[in-house]
């Protein structure tokens, strides 16, 4: 029955034959330059890790053998944490304010979130390390008020103060995405049945944001899972994150087997994280339209 | 009338022989034949569904029938890909370039042809003048009606006079009145270019207005091809008594003397094997005469009574309530009106040679409503 | 009365967030133009100092022409092949394509060092690290993602009746594509051209496996300059990145709303 609905419906798009597979053709170029510039590299460091410097599970055993390695592995993933959590907190009310806001604030309100996006990474991580400072301008202002100084360079809070910042916009947009789809009459339809405000806002428009929400952090969670530079630039060498490891395992070292293993170990951890977060986003997303 | 316009053409004949589509289970068109004369405005007419609109993409060459011909002037085109088989089309929505001004989207098909600069001019302006749009060639899609556009997408078709012009539901966007005005200006321009034209719509009225004939279609199939008044008169099948114009429709079982309705015994103009039939009049074919009426000779008459009565201005609808339950029309002209009311008791007679005698179709109903 | 002065509150905090989002790049600026050796801010003094230093030393001009030349190179690829997989990807019908699709997708999502890595082990096998082509291909597939995206979406907007059209007015499905599709869904493939411009211009983790000593882009001269030594040309770097990227997008964002207004729907 399906099939004959389908079949029914397909020639009024007027197109040509369904079942045409020649435009697949188009996709090759692109499929070859993943093949060999991403799925290559990505293969390759997958065997090294299990071949190099001898076949077997060594590097992997060396990874959760080491007390060391696995509390980079523990700090790397309470850092993501605390700057998704930090992020969020941050990004739902400005998304909530960007969706009530006249077209005019919305536009500036818009235009914000999107200067980091265009503006480098390597700039903005730049710009943080001079803030950040010793002698910079967050201490200077704390100063005046008779607080500090602080040492935020080279410190986890620093690190994830500028990660906060530079993932913000990748959590503010999927947020605004879904909010601006909500019927906000919900809200007085809530309140008109005996809610107060901020029930009516907990209960009614709070678990209808939750697919942005989940979306932002999952965003959020992995690009921060991954991040090099900033806490390369923003860290201390001895408060590691497992990317930087896994350079130096690399670059320094030369150990390609170790640096394989903990790509593998940090590969397999985003790639869990990917697949959990998309099922209860798909749960949420069932719960809420049906 | 002879071609009066600078764009005339010679239409082509088609021939459609067998033609099959289907999509795994499901057949589209089925096993349909159908001759189209060279100059002549046939229309493929029926519900949605029927198999109209994935003729019409065959003809244009957008889908590849499963099985049969199909021959413009003699030559078969089966392996023609659409952009050189040299006919118009216009589609439902128009499908005007909206970054293309109204002058630039009627030179296109003249651009792919690489006819000169100056002459191309001469051509737009002269498709702009048959549609009486003279003044807009500089205007984009978007600052036009619907029905401007609906121009517009007629005279991209025929400035290259297409010796075929193909149209899907052309006027399906339109409101009622303006859908009046384009019928007749599509008849016009008809008339002016000697082109064949093939015109899809679901809408019987469009298509009693336009068409030298009309070709029925029901579930991929052509029940009847004919000219508006044979169609109307002489309804080949329940199904398209149905779906042109109002009828009356009275069954019963068919016998070698007549057929049997509301056990009564009715003439019947011609003879049919038995089985279960439907005896067809139009309603303006039926009388309402008082209940003692008894029927003149070629006459059939049936007892009634009268439910409901619409004043129309020009005529006037009864409601017919028939002793097995099921109603009739009757449609009487202005001037000649019975003195029949609601509740009366009437006899409603007709002319035996005024109705058709068909075999039932038990699904007629549901394919239609 | 609550109400207004939550939103009081909400505002105050929307403006500080969007002063923390912005500043960080602002600070920049005015910092490049400081006429001491140092990155004290404000700055004591004011000269264009950097401004020299950056344009006479041939090692930051040769990563900006590096930079310049590899995003330019990356934003043809990337264009061409992101948009002709989008292009097949949203026409044809074929088991196996949602697959390709999240194949495509997949280097947004791949830590960049895990993929550095990779890239540089098969780099150094196939003799590509330090050059151009190796650059421009490992960014390509990098911007790829950027590109599908944009020009899927405005793909799946087009009105394929439109190409019905142009094909029974006589054009072949190449003059289709080029006079019919391709202006229509320009403003999708302008802002995926962008996307790769840009994705190639900022990398920095996987170009700082990839480079050479003789070869280098910006963003990577940057890093090795911020973790040598600290000196105000990389302010002045910065700064004309900020103005090459905000130039770039709002010329583009003008153009791409200019197009898509001049020819909606």
């Amino acid at each position: 029955m399906a099939s004959t609905l389908q079949a029914v419906s397909r020639p009024a798009t007027a197109g040509r034959d369904p079942g045409d597979r020649r435009p697949a053709l188009l996709t090759l170029p692109a499929l070859v330059a993943l093949a060999v510039f991403f799925l290559y590299p990505l293969i390759s460091m997958m065997i090294s890790a299990f071949a190099d410097p001898e076949p077997g599970l060594g590097n992997f055993t060396w990874f959760f053998g080491e007390p060391q390695n696995l509390q980079v592995l523990g700090r790397t993933f309470t850092t993501a944490l605390w700057v998704t959590v930090l992020a969020l907190v941050i990004s739902y009310p400005y998304a909530y304010g960007m969706t009530i806001a006249g077209p005019r604030a919305r536009a500036v309100l818009t235009l914000l979130v999107l200067v980091p996006f265009w503006t480098s990474l390597m700039v903005r991580t730049f710009a943080w390390m001079i803030l950040l400072q010793d002698t910079g301008v967050i201490n200077s202002a704390l100063g005046a008020i008779g607080l500090g100084p602080f040492s935020l360079i080279r410190t986890q809070t620093g690190v994830v103060i500028g990660m906060v910042q530079l993932l913000m916009p990748f959590m503010v947009l999927p947020l605004y995405a879904v909010m601006s789809g909500i019927d906000r009459r919900l809200l007085t339809a809530a309140g008109s049945l005996g809610a107060r405000p901020v029930t009516a806002f907990a209960r009614v428009y709070v678990p209808l944001s939750l697919p942005g929400v989940s979306a932002g952090c999952l965003t959020v969670f992995i690009s921060a899972l991954g991040f090099y530079i900033t806490p390369a630039l923003l860290g201390s060498p001895t408060d590691a994150l497992i990317s930087q490891q896994i350079f130096t395992q690399v670059n320094g070292l030369l150990k390609w087997g170790r640096g394989g293993a903990m790509g593998v170990v940090l590969l397999g951890l985003t790639l869990t994280m990917i697949t959990l977060l998309a099922l209860t986003l798909r749960r949420t997303g069932k719960k809420v339209t049906g | 009338m002879p071609p009066s316009n600078d764009l005339a053409a010679r239409g082509a004949g088609i021939e459609l022989t067998d033609l099959t589509k289907r999509y795994g289970d499901f057949v589209a068109v089925d096993d349909v034949s159908l001759s189209i004369k060279a100059g002549e405005f046939i229309t493929l007419l029926g519900p949605s569904g029927s198999g109209k609109t994935t003729t019409l993409n065959i003809i244009a060459g957008f889908l590849q029938p499963t099985s049969g011909q199909l021959t413009v002037d003699g030559s078969m085109i089966a392996a023609t890909p659409p952009h050189q088989r040299d006919m118009g089309m216009v589609f439902q929505h128009y499908a005007l370039f909206p970054h293309m001004t109204v002058a630039e989207n009627i030179a296109f098909p003249l651009k792919q042809r690489k006819i000169p600069q100056s002459r191309r001019a001469e051509l737009v302006q002269a498709a702009l003048a048959t549609v009486h749009l003279g003044e807009y060639g500089h205007r984009y899609p978007r600052e036009l009606s619907g029905g401007q556009q609906q121009r517009v997408a007629v005279a991209r078709a025929i400035v290259y006079s297409p010796r075929v012009l193909l149209m899907d539901e052309p006027l399906g966007a339109l409101d009622k009145k303006l859908r009046d005005w384009l019928q007749l200006e599509i008849k016009r321009i008809h008339g002016e270019l000697g082109t064949t034209f093939v015109y899809v719509t679901h809408d019987q009225d469009e298509a009693l207005v336009l068409s030298d004939r009309i070709a029925v279609f029901n579930k991929g199939r052509i029940e009847q091809v004919g000219a508006p008044d044979e169609l109307y008169e002489r309804p080949a099948t329940l199904f398209v008594a149905r779906f042109l114009g109002e009828s009356t429709i009275l069954r019963g079982e068919i016998t070698p003397d007549g057929i049997g309705v509301c056990a009564r015994l009715l003439n019947a103009p011609d003879a049919l094997p038995g089985g279960p039939g439907a005896l067809v009049v139009r309603p303006e074919r039926l009388a309402v005469r008082p209940a003692d009426h008894l029927p003149d000779v070629g006459w059939n008459a049936l007892p009634a009574t009268v439910i409901g009565e619409i004043y129309l201005g020009s005529s006037r609808k009864l409601e017919l309530k028939l002793p097995d339950g099921s109603s009739a029309l009757v449609r009487e002209q202005a001037g000649n009106l019975s003195d029949a009311r609601r509740g009366d008791a009437v006899t409603m007679t007709w002319r035996v040679t005024d109705s058709v005698l068909l075999l039932d179709e038990p699904d007629v109903e549901a394919v239609l409503t | 009365m609550t109400a207004r002065l939550g939103r009081g509150v909400l505002w105050a905090f929307c403006a500080l967030v969007g002063v923390w989002l912005v500043a960080p790049a602002l600070i920049v600026v005015p910092l490049s133009f400081t006429s001491k050796a140092s990155l004290k801010f404000p700055p004591d003094g004011y000269s264009t100092r950097w401004y020299e230093h950056f344009f006479t030393d041939p090692t930051w001009m040769s990563a900006l022409w590096t930079s310049i030349q590899v995003a330019l190179l990356v934003t043809v690829v990337a264009t061409a092949l992101g948009t002709a997989a989008a292009l097949g990807l949203t026409r044809a019908r074929m088991r196996g394509l949602p697959l390709a699709q999240g194949a495509m997708l997949a280097p947004m999502i791949v830590p960049g060092v895990v993929l550095a890595i990779g890239t540089y082990a098969v780099f150094l096998k196939l003799q590509l690290v330090g050059t151009l082509v190796g650059f421009v291909m490992a960014h390509t597939v990098l911007a790829l993602p950027f590109v599908m995206i944009p020009v899927t979406a405005s793909l799946r907007g087009f009105d394929r009746r439109l190409e019905s059209a142009a094909a029974s007015l006589g054009a072949g499905s190449w003059t289709t594509f080029r006079s019919v599709t391709l202006p229509l869904v320009a403003p999708g493939v302008a802002s995926g051209a962008l996307f790769a411009f840009v994705t190639s211009f900022d990398e920095v983790v996987v170009s700082l496996f990839i480079q050479s000593p003789y070869l280098q882009t910006l963003p990577v001269k940057m890093y090795a300059s911020v973790t040598r030594e600290i000196d105000p040309t990389i302010a002045a770097a910065a700064t004309m990145i900020i103005v090459l990227t905000t130039t770039l997008v709002l010329v583009a964002t003008f153009f791409i709303t200019r197009r898509s207004s001049s020819a909606p729907k």
